[in-house]
């Protein structure tokens, strides 16, 4: 891992060689020079306040990118602002509600009024909580996202320079040329419009203070350990999310309670709650969630609209209907996430169990808690087997593997990428773990994967692939990039290589994934 | 019998050989053990040209029990002993009759006469014939990389695989960059990617899967070529070639007509050293006793991986290896080796 982290910024370094000896100078520069130009553009076209817009957003993005935290005072506040105006909004409707309501029924005028005071605190609170935490958050996040985005942004931002240098480039050139056009086109009212056709300024969304200041803590929390690589497989991932998701669910619950709104609608309103949520996650839909944790989402969302209040005589212990729907929910989620990591391990160790009897020496590549269970497990059961660990290379993920063998007492062999073809002469079996297991029956796994798998069709080794059930994804490869889990590519390996997928269901054929889909109703429909 | 001389020239080659740390490049290893070779034939005295291949098979033996592994001091000697039997037939003129020669001579040729020979001209001769080999060692990374604007064109885009120890492969793509533009991949380990040259762009071995997509030739640098179009490479090339064959990526070897092995070597696994594993001190300390480390140096690449051998003189498909053998080796040497 650490390995990775290293090597980063060393093939940025290489690649910025060429371009530029000083980047962070070399940015700046360049990042004035163009403010400047575009400042010139808005006096040579006679429009400076428009200009002003781009101008604010690279400067914006300049000082963010070099270190400056105190300018997010400025969007923050009219952040703020926005909110409190809604706040205003919000009031003067419940007031004007309320009034109503109290005019209606006159008898009963004292109840109305200490509600409204007792509510008028509560909304008071929320206001300055929200108002206390963004900041905290955008901090916190500053704080934890820097290091890494310094490392991974470097090549979007160079990209959004350039692109920026050819659009400043092409508009002083329209400027000269084209006076008049741009003059008619400034005055209309379609400035908006205009503006988005703006260059992007060169910093991600996801850095947005404003666009954090919805976002929950929990979600941000896995968004920056995925950034800092701290989450680097998708088990751990699934089941953070359903940590967080479970965190932000008590939190709404309670939110809710105190408005107490019409538990109809829990489903629905929480469904809507949770896209700014997941939004951010994906970075607006950029990328694509990695496929696994996306079936997770897919299923919660499904559950989430089963809740309208359609089902509360289930509900037995819970008074509040909102709760008792709230509680299921929970109570979902930790099945889950109990049947998918701990079930599954032993479900799928168990099929494995015969198939590993009568072989002399498995082999498995990079880390994957499910094969690790199963290793340990089938050493249990069979202390002779032998265990060929591969890593991408030496000291990578795979250590975790040799690490909890030899803790467990067991010894093992292990190699590096490069040393398979001899390694895998001497193996007579290969487990892999994996990220999917697509609709067509090819396998996303690691990188490198392939390339095991290759070796063993070469050496006619059978190859292994365990995954629980919730990896099966309804789709094929559209992207190559996923969301969260982005250093961590996967490869696919098609299905012609793979000779089974041991699963908690049993041991199938990788032509039998769809079959799967329909079984556990993971297909789309 | 042998002189001092010799004697101390071999242990000093000995010596050569075990005090580097890592593998010297083949080159070396040729030119080192054929001015052995030639010092031997200068010193030592012989009465019949069956005396002198008896000399330099003994010499080879020796040396090669010293260094098992390294199958380019038996090529050498099978290559100077063949010299010094074409010497002989040279000599002999074409009257005489081998029972290798074609059917076809043997049937024509009727009636060999036992014409006596001059050792001293076979000597003298041989001398010459091997300086002529040396310069041929010599230029052999040339005549290799002059045929690489033959093998690569304009925007190919080329993987190549441990450029850091083949000096041949830089010289294979300094020479196709003088004349075409490409770009190259240049497999490294992930401590490496600093020390790659600027002219590649380095990639990670498990990376090689993805790359291998827009990659449109594989280049790797070959240690033996056997007789069956098999050949080995540095390890972590055959799941390079692997991928390559998956993509229907063409896969060139390069390797010098000293790297080519008269016979077959029935397990090839059995002459694969192993190279020392980089892994930090305090890892090496828990892991040592409990955890095997398997580092082997070499992978064995076959004959169906590869599209075709660049040698020196020409390049040829894994088929005719075979033939091409035949030109540097005496089948009696191969076979009483």
């Amino acid at each position: 891992m650490t390995k990775k982290r290293h090597s980063e910024p060393q093939k940025t370094t290489t690649t910025r060689k060429q371009s530029q000896e000083d980047p962070v100078g070399g940015l700046k520069l360049t990042l004035e020079k163009l403010s400047d130009e575009v400042k010139n553009l808005g006096l040579v076209l006679g429009i400076s306040t428009e200009t002003q817009k781009p101008d604010q957003s690279n400067a914006k993005s300049k000082e963010e990118s070099t270190s400056g935290k105190n300018d997010f005072a400025r969007p923050e506040m009219s952040q703020e602002d926005k909110q409190e105006q809604r706040k205003a909004k919000a009031a003067e409707k419940k007031a004007r509600a309320e009034a109503a309501a109290a005019k209606k029924a006159q008898n009963a005028p004292q109840v109305a009024a200490p509600k409204n005071k007792k509510e008028n605190p509560e909304a008071a609170k929320s206001d300055n909580q929200k108002d206390e935490t963004p900041p905290k958050e955008v901090i916190k996040t500053e704080k934890a996202e820097n290091p890494p985005t310094e490392n991974m942004e470097e090549e979007p931002k160079e990209k959004a320079v350039r692109s920026v240098l050819k659009h400043g480039g092409s508009g002083q050139n329209n400027g000269k040329g084209v006076h008049f056009d741009l003059n008619v086109l400034t005055k209309t009212e379609s400035e908006e419009s205009l503006a988005t056709t703006l260059p992007e300024p060169p910093v991600l969304p996801m850095e947005d203070a404003s666009s954090i200041a919805h976002i929950h803590p929990a979600f941000l929390t896995i968004s920056a350990r995925c950034e800092r690589e701290l989450v680097d497989d998708l088990e751990q991932l699934c089941k953070e999310f359903i940590g967080a998701f479970r965190e932000y669910l008590q939190e709404w619950a309670a939110a809710r309670l105190r408005e107490g709104s019409d538990p109809k609608t829990v489903g629905h309103d929480l469904d809507l709650a949770i896209r700014p949520q997941l939004a951010h996650l994906t970075q607006f839909g950029r990328w694509p969630l990695p496929y696994a944790l996306g079936n997770i989402v897919r299923q919660l969302k499904k559950e989430i609209l089963k809740m309208d209040g359609s089902r509360t005589s289930f509900f037995n212990g819970e008074k509040d209907p909102t709760m008792a729907q709230i509680q299921v929910l929970d109570e979902w989620l930790e099945d889950t996430s109990r049947t998918n990591f701990n079930l599954a391990y032993d479900a799928i160790a168990l099929h494995l169990n015969p198939k590993i009897k009568n072989v002399h020496s498995v082999m498995t590549y990079d880390w994957c808690p499910v094969v690790n269970h199963v290793l340990l497990a089938s050493l249990n059961s069979y202390p002779k087997l032998g265990v060929c660990i591969v890593d991408s290379e030496l000291n990578g993920r795979g250590i975790r593997h040799v690490n909890s063998l030899i803790e467990n007492g067991y010894r093992c062999q292990y190699t590096d990428l490069k040393s398979v073809g001899y390694a895998i002469s001497k193996s007579s079996m290969v487990v892999l773990g994996c990220s999917a297991v697509l609709s067509n029956g090819c396998v996303a796994a690691t990188k490198g994967a392939l390339q095991i798998a290759l070796a063993a069709k070469a050496f006619n080794v059978p190859l292994l692939v365990a995954s629980q059930t919730f990896k099966f994804v309804d789709k094929v490869q559209s992207y190559a990039r996923t969301a969260l889990l982005s250093r961590d590519a996967v490869e696919l390996i098609p299905s012609m290589l793979v000779t089974a997928i041991v699963t908690d269901i049993r041991i199938l054929p990788p032509s039998a994934a769809p079959a799967v889909l329909k079984a556990k109703a993971l297909d789309l429909e | 019998m042998e002189s001092n001389e010799i004697e101390s020239l071999r242990r000093s080659l000995v010596a050569s050989f075990r005090k580097r740390d890592s593998r010297e490049s083949s080159q070396k290893v040729a030119l080192q053990v054929i001015n052995y070779l030639r010092k031997v034939v200068l010193q030592e005295k012989f009465e019949s040209l069956h005396q002198l291949i008896q000399s330099l098979h003994r010499n080879g033996r020796v040396l090669s029990a010293v260094e098992p592994n390294e199958l380019i001091i038996i090529n050498i000697v099978l290559m100077v002993s063949k010299l010094a039997r074409d010497e002989a037939q040279a000599t002999k003129g074409p009257g005489s009759l081998t029972p290798y020669d074609s059917l076809y001579t043997l049937w024509r040729e009727i009636g060999s006469n036992e014409k006596s020979f001059n050792i001293k001209k076979i000597k003298k001769d041989l001398i010459q014939s091997i300086k002529e080999i040396i310069t041929e060692v010599e230029t052999s990374r040339d005549s290799i990389a002059s045929q690489a604007s033959e093998l690569i064109n304009s925007q190919d885009v080329v993987l190549v695989y441990s450029l850091k120890n083949s000096p041949t492969l830089d010289g294979f793509l300094a020479s196709a960059r003088r004349t075409r533009k490409y770009r190259v991949y240049n497999v490294v380990k992930s401590t490496e990617i600093d020390d790659s040259p600027d002219f590649a762009t380095p990639i990670q071995h498990c990376d090689v899967g993805n790359k291998m997509c827009e990659t449109t030739k594989v280049v790797l640098s070959g240690a033996a070529v056997f007789p069956d179009g098999s050949c080995l490479v540095p390890a972590g090339g055959l799941t390079i070639a692997l991928t390559a064959q998956r993509h229907s990526v063409p896969v060139f070897v390069l390797a010098a007509f000293y790297k080519i092995t008269p016979f077959f070597i029935p397990d090839p696994s059995a002459l694969n050293t192993s190279c020392r594993a980089d892994i930090p001190f305090d890892l090496a300390n828990k892991l040592s006793g409990k955890v095997e480390l398997i580092q082997p140096a070499f992978d064995i690449l076959p004959s169906q991986l590869i599209s075709l051998f660049v040698s020196n003189s020409s390049s040829l498909i894994p088929a005719h290896v075979n033939r091409l053998k035949e030109d540097y080796y005496h089948p009696q040497d191969i076979s009483e080796f």
